[in-house]
């Protein structure tokens, strides 16, 4: 990642509830946290993964408190920020091609045909779908689709790129090919990358820094894990499985 | 159309079996009654013929299509606006759907004599009737469909700050676009047939009117040729006008 500025992660005095039933995900939830690198969010279903990248992105507002990614120049979460978010599911619109779900998000004031036409063959290529474009939805496979969804977050050059369990929903045979590609993805970009997984190997593999939380009502950071591997060689995180220590170092938290 | 079902050969066996079929048994019926209760096949085709080119077929023709196009028209602006306000506001859900319910249960005939005791035998009945009965059948069609939005769609546009024309355009308007030409297809098909019973009536001119001056002369013949003639021009505006720009606009359908 060629993230020049400092990019930090304020979370401060964060509350967040929902009614009917009534969940406390987060009361009072503090944490700061530099962006040296990809952040992944780690934790068990229903501990508020979803929840805090959704406050992140401003899809959803706290009950309380603030949660905020500044870098030097301010905010760049939120309404204010330019992001570019993967969803679980790929969202994609079943009458556009993939060339034009990737183009319809492209900033609206970019209007050259040709540099639309870059802006879309460059994240393609980023997300390897190249020759694409063409194509629908519908003739996809669920890992092209992802691609796709990938190839969307990407194309404004986004300060901050948001992925909510982006492989939850994929076979382990593409999962695994697409961690390698998107992590080969985030080290040619400049935005700051923050996921969330319930895998220990997609988040040994994809991140510096991984904030593990702890199931609960409310949940809550049981601590960050930094983990300094170098993964530019890896092709397949089996064969080369240099992330044992890191994976049971993330366990050894849940299981604690 | 004939020219693709005659080139697509064997794959249309099936569709030119049933229309042998229904002429096959409209023959044999006819053979065992007088001529002049249900004549045959070729004589009423004969006669369909030479009324679809008849210049008194082209002016009472024109009349129907009108009255059908006006109704449809008003029965589709209005069913759509009472589908989105009946979405967005749960009170105006409760208002509306006993009044769809009724609407509903009401026969075209019973709604035709009220329009003519209300508006007299000439004017706006026929409009008016139309529309009437078309809402709550369109209202079915598109309240689901604006009810159930997709919220993760809009999601997308708000969280890659899509401006609200472009949201629309791109993104809802296509969502809603099946269920617009199922409203039209549906709309149209049932409206030229209660038009007709209107015209029937309630005016002095248009196709229905024309049905019940043949049926008044006791010509079965005369009835049959204008239904049939009138109904072989809506299904050519239905399959070669609204077919054919449904088929552009929903061409990711095939994918």
């Amino acid at each position: 990642m060629k993230n020049i500025n400092k990019t930090s992660l304020k979370i401060s005095r964060l509350s967040k509830l929902f009614e009917y039933p009534e969940v406390v995900v987060f009361r009072n939830l503090d944490l700061e946290l530099e962006l040296t690198g990809p952040i992944c969010i780690f934790g068990p279903s229903g501990c508020g993964k979803t929840t805090l990248l959704r406050l992140i992105a401003g899809l959803s507002s706290p009950n309380a408190g603030s949660v905020e990614v500044v870098d030097s120049q301010g905010k760049i979460n939120g309404a204010e920020g330019k992001l570019g978010f993967v969803f679980q599911e790929p969202r994609l619109l079943p009458w556009k091609s993939v060339y034009e779900n990737i183009s319809l998000v492209l900033d609206e004031t970019i209007k050259e045909p040709s540099e639309i036409k870059k802006r879309v063959d460059k994240a393609m290529a980023l997300a390897k779908i190249k020759g694409y474009g063409k194509r629908f939805p519908a003739q996809l496979s669920g890992g092209e689709k992802q691609r796709v969804a990938i190839a969307r977050a990407l194309v404004n050059n986004p300060r901050l790129i948001l992925l909510d369990e982006p492989f939850a929903h994929l076979d382990e045979f593409t999962a695994t090919k697409l961690r390698v590609d998107l992590g080969r993805a985030i080290r040619k970009i400049r935005g700051c990358v923050i996921f969330s997984t319930h895998n220990p190997l997609e988040a040994a593999f994809l991140a510096n820094k991984i904030i593990v939380f702890s199931k609960g009502n409310p949940s809550r950071v049981k601590k960050v894990i930094r983990v300094e591997l170098d993964k530019k060689r890896v092709d397949n995180l089996y064969k080369d499985f240099i992330f044992r220590k890191a994976v049971q170092k993330i366990m050894k938290e849940i299981f604690e | 159309m004939l020219k693709k079902l005659v080139r697509r050969g064997p794959a249309n066996v099936p569709t030119l079996l049933a229309i042998f079929f229904i002429l096959g048994l409209w023959q044999l019926v006819s053979i065992s009654t007088p001529s002049f209760l249900l004549p045959g096949p070729y004589a009423t085709l004969k006669e369909m013929l030479r009324t679809i080119i008849s210049q008194e077929f082209l002016i009472h023709s024109v009349y129907t299509i009108r009255r059908v196009i006006i109704s449809f028209l008003v029965a589709f602006f209005f069913a759509n606006l009472i589908a989105i306000l009946s979405s967005v506001f749960s009170k105006a859900e409760k208002f509306w759907r006993p009044i769809v319910i009724i609407g509903l249960a009401i026969p075209a005939v019973i709604a035709t004599f009220i329009g003519v005791v209300v508006f007299g035998s000439r004017g706006p009945v026929s409009v008016v009737v139309v529309s009437a009965l078309l809402i709550p059948e369109l209202f079915l069609i598109v309240y689901p469909v604006y009810k159930n939005l997709k919220l993760e769609l809009s999601e997308l546009a708000k969280v890659f700050a899509i401006s609200r024309v472009r949201y629309y355009k791109q993104i809802v308007v296509p969502q809603l676009l099946p269920f617009l030409f199922s409203m039209i297809r549906f709309g149209i098909n049932v409206g030229w047939k209660i038009t007709i019973l209107t015209e029937v009536f309630s005016h002095n001119n248009g196709v229905g009117y024309k049905i019940y001056y043949y049926f008044g002369l006791f010509s079965i013949k005369g009835v049959l040729a204008w239904f049939l003639a009138f109904g072989l021009i809506m299904a050519a505006i239905d399959y070669l006008i609204i077919g054919k720009i449904e088929r552009r606009l929903l061409t990711y359908e095939k994918h």
